[in-house]
């Protein structure tokens, strides 16, 4: 009976201690969190890598709805938008493909295991005045349901969840 | 049992696949002979990016006006031809069966969901970026069906649209 105590207690306290760790360690993070008011997304850069116009596209959409969703204390600004000139604290978010295997679709559903669509982009934030903040690698993939545009949807989210949680707005820790 | 079953729902996808890939009133244009012309509605699909309609939004497109008119469910999109900075063409394909039965297809016995999912029509795809009033890029995607986007693209162009791809016709002519 004593054992059972034991080990019941000491299965609570290990996962106890597994589910606080990421959040203390998310905690001491905050902070090193980057400053700024708001993000401005420039068009995804493709000029090394052929990229279909369609994937560029849903990558510069599906980033800027998931950032709207997932970074909502930043106000999202798109490429060419006037009204960014005048926004102190601005963050420019540079996007590059730097490197692109379009699969298909159909050898997924057929085969299971062949068929992955990945695309890996080269994201560079930087100050309104050039100075870089941050860069990383973020990747994109569908392996198995979806078509190859899920690929760009999979990389928005990875890509939003890096400013979420690199980036904190201003007056805020 | 089951497997006439199956073998009786490969037997009818192919055949809707076969109906449905090669429209009998569709015939795709060859580079030389695209010529603009007075645009009728076109079935298409918004994938993404048109403000105000969710993605993957069945409805029409046409070119009107010096506009691009998206029309679905009573609610109509438009975009100005001269704000449109790049409208680009493609080609894709998609499966027969889309869905929620799709989906069920998956389960069929024998393994026929994966013959199901060879079922597959092209599609054309129509992607353009456009400026708003404040300069803001924005993209759009419309698939619809084949043959069907490079009369769109032309219309586009010749109501002030810009393009960074050659079209079809100087491609053509370039080629000579």
């Amino acid at each position: 009976m004593t054992n059972f105590f034991r080990i019941t207690m000491c299965s609570c306290l290990f996962a106890m201690l597994s589910l606080a760790g990421p959040r203390l360690h998310a905690q001491r993070k905050d902070t090193e969190k980057i400053k700024a008011s708001a993000l401005k997304v420039e068009m995804i850069q493709s000029d090394q890598i052929a990229v279909p116009a369609a994937f560029q596209v849903a990558v510069y959409e599906n980033l800027i709805q998931q950032l709207g969703k997932k970074a909502s204390f930043l106000h999202v600004y798109r490429d060419g938008d006037r009204d960014a000139a005048s926004v102190p604290n601005l963050v420019v978010l540079h996007t590059t493909v730097s490197r692109f295997k379009e699969g298909s679709e159909e050898m997924r559903q057929v085969t299971t295991v062949a068929g992955a669509t990945s695309i890996t982009i080269h994201c560079r934030f930087t100050s309104a005045d050039g100075k870089l903040l941050l860069e990383k690698d973020v990747n994109g993939k569908v392996r198995f349901f979806g078509d190859n545009r899920k690929a760009t949807y999979d990389f928005a989210k990875k890509a939003s969840a890096v400013v979420s949680d690199k980036f904190s707005a201003n007056g805020q820790s | 049992m089951l497997r006439a079953l199956s073998v009786i729902v490969i037997c009818g996808t192919a055949a809707m696949a076969s109906s449905q890939s090669n429209p009998p009133n569709e015939t795709r244009s060859s580079p030389a002979t695209v010529v603009p012309q007075q645009q009728t509605p076109t079935k298409s699909t918004a994938i993404i990016g048109l403000d105000g309609v969710k993605e993957k939004t069945a409805g029409t497109l046409n070119v009107k006006d010096g506009k691009l008119c998206f029309v679905h469910s009573g609610n109509k999109s438009q975009i100005s031809a001269a704000a449109i900075a790049d409208v680009v063409t493609g080609e894709d394909s998609q499966r027969v069966i889309r869905g929620t039965l799709g989906t069920l297809s998956m389960f069929a016995p024998y393994e026929s969901g994966r013959a199901i999912s060879m079922l597959r029509s092209k599609i054309d795809i129509l992607t353009i970026q456009y400026r708003d009033d404040d300069g803001g890029l924005h993209g759009v995607i419309f698939t619809m069906p084949v043959g069907a986007a490079e009369p769109i693209k032309q219309e586009l162009i010749t109501q002030g649209a810009h393009t960074t791809i050659q079209t079809a016709a100087v491609a053509a002519r370039g080629k000579q």
